[in-house]
């Protein structure tokens, strides 16, 4: 078994416009999924991240970063195991979130040091 | 004519019975890569075998007329793409088809081709349900609670994936490699979890956990098995004897504390105690000993008061070496506390908690309402039952937490 970052991609604004019970369900979605992952030995952990946060250059900081306004900002991250980057991306394939397309994910192998 | 009632049911019974061998059968003989195509031909099949029977009779040997004309549609599917007459053993074709060996072996070649390691366990499920279990799409959307569109589109992508890597339906069962042997097994390990959750169709769930049941007897007669399969097939028996007590007259949930332990099937837990004692002292363990272990430790207390609970939650922390999930720290957490050390359970929970998404999961709202319930404090217990309500949305589990908040509002009063 290999390991892997996902990371999960979504437009923040639009998070940030969701009731209280679409939020909700959303946290129910993902927790069954999370849930069925470490039933098959695939999760290790995972967190969401706060919508906003400081982007730093060597010339910058920016307060807030460009986070808001990209359609695709970092919203969480999980971290997996899978037996090859083929099954790593048919698990995040199984996102409910995926399938309902309102995230896209990036599949990320592990560097073996 | 046949009444199309009856035409229904038979078609129904041989589809459950044949479908995905069928499949099977047509990629192995007709030299087919592409599951679609063949998938496509069976279908045409039992379609035509419902259009022939409501019009004309149900044959006397149903079965071997769905095989002549799906024998057919593959010949002529062949000579379509090859313009000559194909060279198929059509002799053998069909007497495969009705040999008993014959349908166990292509039962488990498309077990281990279904486990293919390049999808996910959930796609492995999903594709073992459809085509060696013989579960329409629809019925399998009903056990997942999930979408049709969802789970076709599951489908199509992992018959995508099988195409592209060449089946290996074709190859004979015991070139299969040994090392898919744990994937299959975990397969059948989610397939019984799945039935054995409260959502989804109850008769389809139920459905399920014996299918998954029924596949590993299979392997264990097959004897392409493994140290793994003997504590799997005791531990799913273990549970299975518990499906019926779980819920009470009114169709509420029932948790162990609650049941019927007379309701419990008697002979499956005679069958899984005799299949553990045969491998607990194996010397190679796994995490289905493990498991097992949990589960033949409930099943053979008298009572939930009296379960050997100090041991269970041993066997937790130690289940947590080879899965190191916040779900079986969980467990432990409830294991702990009714071993009678509610305050550890309690440090258990806080650390859990940590977690953002899992203090928002009702079942570490539910267990944690517990724990402060045993510990005297009713008020904060209530104000967990009530989070863990709104963080769900299946009827069954509300129902159920709906009752421990009753329980908890008269304590409080």
């Amino acid at each position: 078994m290999e390991k892997f970052l996902l990371l999960i991609r979504e437009d923040l604004a639009r998070l940030e416009q969701m009731t209280e019970a679409e939020m909700q369900a959303d946290i129910e979605e993902m927790t069954r999924w999370v849930e069925e992952l470490s039933q098959a030995g695939n999760y290790l952990q995972g967190e969401p991240l706060m919508s906003y946060g400081r982007y730093v250059t060597a010339e910058t900081i920016l307060t807030d970063g460009p986070f808001i306004e990209t359609k695709e900002a970092i919203s969480g991250y999980l971290m997996i195991t899978a037996g090859g980057l083929d099954q790593a991306t048919s698990i995040a394939q199984s996102c409910p979130h995926i399938i309902k397309g309102t995230v896209s994910i990036e599949v990320r192998p592990v560097m073996q040091i | 004519m046949a009444a199309p009632e009856d035409v229904t049911t038979v078609v129904d019974k041989l589809y459950r019975r044949h479908f995905g061998r069928l499949v099977a059968a047509i990629l192995r003989h007709a030299g087919l890569d592409d599951i679609e195509t063949a998938e496509d031909l069976v279908q045409e099949t039992f379609l035509a075998a419902c259009k022939n029977w409501t019009e004309h009779v149900i044959p006397e040997k149903p079965e071997a007329w769905l095989f002549r004309v799906c024998r057919n549609k593959a010949l002529n599917l062949m000579r379509a793409a090859n313009n000559e007459e194909p060279q198929v053993d059509t002799v053998q074709f069909a007497a495969d088809l009705l040999d008993e060996d014959a349908i166990k072996d292509d039962l488990l070649k498309m077990l281990f081709a279904c486990a293919s390691p390049v999808i996910s366990p959930r796609a492995q499920v999903i594709m073992i349900l459809k085509y060696v279990v013989n579960l329409r799409t629809e019925e399998i959307a009903a056990a997942f609670g999930s979408g049709q569109e969802a789970i076709t589109k599951l489908l199509q992508r992992s018959r995508l994936k099988f195409q592209e890597g060449g089946i290996n339906v074709r190859l004979p069962l015991m070139g299969q490699p040994q090392e898919r042997l744990p994937v299959v097994h975990k397969a059948i390990y989610l397939i019984f979890n799945a039935g054995y959750k409260a959502s989804g169709d109850r008769v389809i769930n139920a459905d399920l956990c014996l299918e998954a049941v029924a596949l590993m007897r299979a392997l264990l007669e097959s004897e392409v098995c493994n140290h793994e399969t003997k504590p799997l097939y005791a531990l799913l028996l273990f549970n299975a004897s518990r499906f019926e007590a779980r819920t009470g007259a009114g169709g509420e949930l029932l948790d162990l504390e609650n049941q019927d332990r007379l309701r419990w099937s008697h002979p499956m837990v005679s069958l899984a105690t005799a299949i553990f004692r045969s491998c607990r002292h194996d010397e190679m363990l796994s995490v289905y000993h493990i498991e097992a272990s949990i589960s033949y430790l409930h099943c053979i207390s008298p009572s939930f008061g009296e379960t050997d609970w100090r041991t269970i939650a041993g066997l937790y922390l130690r289940l947590k070496q080879y899965n190191p999930s916040p779900f079986v720290e969980l467990s432990r957490a409830t294991a702990v506390l009714f071993s009678g050390e509610p305050a550890l359970a309690m440090s258990i929970l806080n650390e859990l908690g940590k977690q953002h998404w899992m203090a928002k999961y009702y079942l570490f709202q539910v267990t944690r309402g517990k724990v402060l319930k045993r510990l005297g404090k009713n008020k904060e217990a209530l104000t967990c039952f009530r989070n863990a309500l709104l963080r769900i949305s299946s009827v069954p589990e509300q129902q159920y937490i709906g009752k421990l908040i009753l329980e908890a509002e008269l304590q409080v009063v």
